[in-house]
C-alpha cells in the first residue's frame, strides 16, 4: 500500500471519529418545522454550511473547498484529498393568526459528511453522505381541557431521507472547466409518532407509530462549473428523475401493523449559478434551482394511479450571496485578516403546499465567516441564518428560525505545521 | 475600514472568539428539547390532528344466561345440598403421607364447621369415592365422581347450627381403620370421601367452612379445617391431618334463562353467568385504538336485596357460543377486564370494555363478553340484567371511544 493511500486512510478515520464525537454531542433530533409533517419532509439541496451563508448559492462559484454536492461539480476543486462534516442547530418560533400562539422547537442535525480525493491528470473522486429530507417537528397540546375526556396529544416527528453518494469529477481547459457526475443511493425512514395521554385512567391511552420508509432511489447529477474569464465563474446541474419505492408501515400499542406500498418517482431537478469578481476580495453570486415537484409520479402497489401527494407542488429557490475572500496574505497575518466573510438573502417555494394549495414560501438573511486551518488546509465555516417560512396571513402558519451551523473542511493536515 | 477593524489588537481577535464561542452555548442551550403548541392548521395532514370519535351499538346481537360446570375448590365454604333440583355434596381428600405407619389405626374423627341456611336441622352421610374413580384436585373437579355403596357413616344426630353461628362438629364424619390403612397403603387409589344430606334431610341444605376459610384461634393461631384426627387403640390421637383437596359438586336440574328471556342472571351460587355479544360498526377496523368502550346493562329491579351487593366481573369470552342453545361451558380469559358492583338501589352496571373491544377488533374474533360473580361458589348472591329482548331503552348498550390510525403520509386527510 503506497504512503499516500495510507495517508488517506488515516485521514478519513481521523474524520469519521471527529464525526462520532460532534455526534455525541449534537444528541438526539428535536423538532424543526411543522412542514416536515407533510410530503416526505423538508427538503434539504445540499449546500454546504459555507454555501449558505453566501445566501444559498455554489452552484456557479470555484472553491477548492467547496462541498456543495447538489452540483457535482463544484467537488472538482479540491487540490488534495478533503473531508466535510457539518452540525447545525436550528431554533424556530411558531405563530399562526388561528389562535395568536406560538411555540419554540428546536433541532440539532449533522447534514452532511463528504470526502474529496483528486487523484490524478484532473481527476478525482468523492463519496460521502448528505440529509435529503428532514422530518423533525414536535408539537404539544391539551385538548377537551377541562373535560373528563381531556388529554394530552404529542406529535413527534424523527428521522428522514438520506443519500449516500459517489461522484466523479474532472478538470479541463487549464483547469477552467470542471465536470461531475454523481449517483446517489436514496433510503431512509420518516417517524411520526402520535400519542394520546388521557388525564382520566378510565381511557386507554393511543400511541400510533407510523414508519414512512423509502428505499430504491438511484439519482444520478451532472454538473459542470466554469471559469471562461478570470472575473466569472458559472455552473449548473441536472438531475435526473428516479423511482423510490415508499412503504407506510403503522403500529399501535397492540402492535399491530399496516403496510401499503407504492412509488413515487421524484422529479427531476435543475439549477443554474453564476459568480462575478467585482475585485479583487469581493464577489458575488447567484443562484437558482428548481425541482418540478408538480410533475412526481406516485402510485399505489397494483393500481396506476394513486391520489396521494396531491399537495406537492414545484420548487424552487434563489440565492443572492456576497463574499470577502482574503486574498494573498503571509500566514503569520492576524487570523481575522486571513477569514473568509460571507453573507446573503435567499427565497425558497417548498414543495409542500397547504391543504387549500397555498405556497409555502421561506427567506433567509444568512452570514458566515470561514476561519482558516493551517493557513491553506481547510476552513472552519460558521453559518448564522435567520428567516421565515410561510406566513400567518397566507398559510395560517409562520415559522421564524434562527439557525447557527458549523462545519469542517479540511485537507491533509501537515505534521509539523 | 472593515480590515481595519478585523486587523485590530490581539485582543479584538480574541474578543471574537470569546464572542463566538458563547454564542455556540448560548444556541445550544437554546436548541434544548421544546415543542410548538400549534398545528399547521391547514395541513393536508390533518389527519395526525384526528380526535377520538365516539360510536355507540345500540343493543347486543346475542346475550343469555348459562350454568357453568365450575370448579369450586377456591371457594371458602363448601355447599350441601338436597333441595329439588339443587343436588351438591362436598369431596374431601387427604394425603396421609405425614401418618407414619396404619398399626393400631381404628378410626378417624373428620371435624367439620357447620353454618346455618334457612332449611332447617340436617343429617349427612358419608361414602368412599371408588378408589377406580378418576384422579381429582380440587381445581379441577366438574362432576360427581363414582362412589362405594353403601355409606361408610350417616349421623345419628341432626346438625342445627344457630343463626348467625358457626358450629364446630370434632366428629362429623367418622372414617373406619380399614378405609384409613387403605388410603395409607395404596396413596395412588386415594380418591378421598363424599359428603351428602342424608334422604331423611331432602330438602335441607348447610354449609361447611372449607380450608380456604383460613380460620384461627382466639390467639391468632391457624386452626386446622376440616380437622381429621386419625385415632389409634384406646383413643389415643395419632395425626392431626387437613385435607388437600376439598370442594363440592352441585348439579342444577334447571335450565338458564333461555337465549329470547328478556332477562338473563348472574349468580354465585348455584353458579350462572351472563354471555353477551355486541357486533361491531363497520367503522372499526383493524389499526383503531380503543380508547373507551362502557358497557351498559340495566339491572331488573329488585333483584338485588336490600344490603347486599354483589361483585360481577368482566371476561372475555374466547370460545363460541349461540344464544339459541345453553352451552355446556364459555372458556373465557383468565382475568376480568373490569368489575362492577351491584346493589339493590343502583339500576345500571357499567364496564369498560375497552380492551374487550380492542381484541375483537385486533383478532377478528369476537365470542363477547362473560359475566361472572366475583364470588362464584361462595354465596348465593344474584343479579338480572335485561337482554336485548327488553325494551330498547333497557337494552345492553355498548359506548366505544374510538380513535383512528394515521393515514400514510401520501393520503390526503382533508379528502380521506
Amino acid at each position: 500500500m503506497s504512503a499516500r493511500l495510507v495517508r488517506v486512510f488515516a485521514m478519513v478515520h481521523r474524520t469519521f471519529v471527529a464525526l462520532g464525537a460532534v455526534a455525541l454531542l449534537a444528541g438526539a433530533g428535536q423538532a424543526q418545522s411543522l412542514w416536515n409533517a407533510e410530503g416526505l419532509g423538508g427538503w434539504n439541496e445540499g449546500y454546504d454550511l459555507a454555501s449558505r451563508g453566501t445566501g444559498y448559492t455554489a452552484i456557479g462559484r470555484v472553491d477548492p473547498f467547496g462541498m456543495s454536492s447538489l452540483n457535482p461539480a463544484a467537488l472538482a476543486w479540491a487540490r488534495r484529498p478533503a473531508a466535510h462534516f457539518g452540525l447545525l442547530l436550528e431554533n424556530s418560533w411558531v405563530k399562526t393568526d388561528s389562535d395568536g400562539s406560538g411555540g419554540r422547537t428546536g433541532t440539532t442535525r449533522l447534514p452532511a459528511v463528504l470526502v474529496a480525493l483528486p487523484l490524478s491528470r484532473g481527476v478525482g473522486i468523492n463519496l460521502g453522505f448528505r440529509d435529503l429530507t428532514t422530518g423533525f417537528y414536535r408539537y404539544k397540546a391539551t385538548i377537551h381541557e377541562g373535560s373528563g375526556d381531556a388529554f394530552e396529544r404529542s406529535l413527534e416527528g424523527t428521522g428522514g431521507l438520506g443519500q449516500f453518494q459517489c461522484g466523479v469529477t474532472a478538470r479541463a481547459l487549464e483547469s477552467r472547466l470542471a465536470l461531475g457526475a454523481q449517483l446517489g443511493v436514496v433510503g431512509g425512514t420518516l417517524r411520526d409518532l402520535i400519542r394520546d395521554d388521557f388525564e382520566d385512567d378510565a381511557y386507554q391511552d393511543t400511541r400510533n407509530l407510523l414508519r414512512t420508509r423509502a428505499e430504491g432511489g438511484r439519482p444520478v447529477t451532472f454538473g459542470f462549473q466554469a471559469q471562461p474569464i478570470e472575473a466569472l465563474e458559472c455552473g449548473g446541474f441536472v438531475t435526473a428523475s428516479t423511482r423510490l419505492d415508499v412503504r407506510s408501515l403503522f403500529d399501535n400499542r397492540t402492535a399491530q401493523k399496516e403496510e401499503s406500498r407504492g412509488h413515487l418517482d421524484l422529479p427531476p431537478g435543475l439549477g443554474l449559478g453564476v459568480t462575478a469578481h467585482a475585485s479583487a476580495r469581493w464577489r458575488l453570486s447567484f443562484d437558482w434551482s428548481q425541482r418540478r415537484w408538480s410533475e412526481h409520479d406516485f402510485a399505489l402497489a397494483g393500481q396506476e394511479v394513486g391520489r396521494g401527494f396531491t399537495r406537492l407542488g414545484d420548487a424552487s429557490r434563489i440565492g443572492f450571496g456576497i463574499t470577502r475572500v482574503p486574498g494573498e496574505h503571509p500566514p503569520k497575518d492576524p487570523l481575522a485578516s486571513r477569514s473568509v466573510y460571507r453573507a446573503g438573502f435567499t427565497r425558497a417555494i417548498l414543495p409542500v403546499r397547504q391543504a387549500d394549495g397555498a405556497e409555502v414560501a421561506e427567506w433567509a438573511l444568512t452570514a458566515g465567516v470561514g476561519l482558516p486551518i493551517q493557513f491553506d488546509r481547510g476552513y472552519v465555516d460558521g453559518l448564522f441564518e435567520f428567516g421565515k417560512r410561510g406566513s400567518a396571513s397566507k398559510t395560517d402558519l409562520s415559522e421564524t428560525f434562527l439557525r447557527l451551523g458549523m462545519s469542517v473542511t479540511f485537507a491533509r493536515l501537515a505534521e509539523a505545521f | 475600514m472593515i480590515e481595519r477593524w478585523f486587523e485590530g489588537t490581539r485582543w479584538g481577535r480574541e474578543w471574537i472568539l470569546v464572542g463566538a464561542m458563547a454564542l455556540i452555548v448560548a444556541t445550544l442551550s437554546a436548541c434544548s428539547e421544546g415543542e410548538s403548541d400549534l398545528l399547521n392548521p391547514r395541513g393536508p395532514r390533518g389527519g395526525i390532528a384526528t380526535l377520538p370519535e365516539t360510536t355507540r351499538v345500540s343493543t347486543s346481537d346475542r346475550d343469555r344466561s348459562f350454568r357453568p360446570r365450575v370448579a369450586t375448590g377456591g371457594a371458602s365454604v363448601l355447599f350441601l345440598s338436597r333441595e329439588g333440583e339443587v343436588q351438591s355434596e362436598a369431596y374431601f381428600r387427604f394425603d396421609l403421607a405425614a401418618l407414619p405407619d396404619t398399626s393400631g389405626v381404628e378410626r378417624a374423627n373428620l371435624g367439620l364447621r357447620f353454618r346455618r341456611t334457612d332449611s332447617g336441622p340436617v343429617v349427612i352421610e358419608a361414602f368412599e369415592v371408588s378408589p377406580s374413580a378418576e384422579d381429582w384436585d380440587e381445581s379441577t373437579l366438574r362432576e360427581a365422581l363414582p362412589r362405594v355403596e353403601p355409606a361408610f357413616f350417616s349421623s345419628t344426630l341432626p346438625i342445627a347450627p344457630g343463626a348467625g353461628d358457626t358450629l364446630y362438629v370434632s366428629n362429623a364424619v367418622t372414617i373406619p381403620g380399614s378405609l384409613i390403612r387403605a388410603w395409607k397403603l395404596d396413596p395412588d387409589h386415594n380418591r378421598g370421601l363424599v359428603v351428602r344430606i342424608a334422604e331423611a334431610s331432602a330438602g335441607r341444605s348447610i354449609e361447611v367452612l372449607s380450608k380456604e376459610a383460613a380460620l384461627t384461634d382466639t390467639a391468632g393461631y391457624a386452626l386446622v379445617n376440616p380437622r381429621l384426627e386419625v385415632l389409634r387403640g384406646e383413643d389415643q390421637t395419632s395425626a392431626i391431618e387437613s385435607p388437600d383437596d376439598d370442594t363440592y359438586f352441585l348439579t342444577d336440574g334447571r335450565t338458564a334463562a333461555a337465549g329470547d328471556a328478556v332477562e338473563l342472571r348472574v349468580s354465585g351460587r348455584p353458579a350462572e353467568r351472563g354471555l353477551l355479544r355486541f357486533s361491531l360498526p363497520e367503522v372499526l377496523r383493524r389499526g383503531f385504538t380503543v380508547n373507551r368502550a362502557l358497557l351498559r346493562l340495566r339491572m331488573v329491579p329488585g333483584s338485588v336485596v336490600p344490603g347486599d351487593s354483589l361483585l360481577v366481573g368482566a371476561y372475555l369470552s374466547t370460545t363460541d357460543w349461540t344464544e339459541a342453545t345453553e352451552p355446556a361451558s364459555v372458556n373465557r380469559g383468565s382475568t376480568a377486564f373490569d368489575f362492577a358492583r351491584a346493589r339493590a338501589n343502583s339500576d345500571t352496571l357499567e364496564f369498560d370494555c375497552a380492551l374487550a373491544v380492542q381484541h375483537w377488533i385486533d383478532s377478528g374474533e369476537n365470542y363477547g363478553l362473560q359475566l361472572r360473580s366475583a364470588t362464584e361458589g361462595g354465596d348465593t348472591l344474584a343479579v338480572r340484567v335485561y337482554t336485548r329482548e327488553a325494551e330498547s331503552t333497557l337494552r345492553p348498550s355498548l359506548e366505544i371511544v374510538f380513535t383512528r390510525p394515521p393515514a400514510p403520509r401520501w393520503e390526503d386527510e382533508v379528502t380521506r
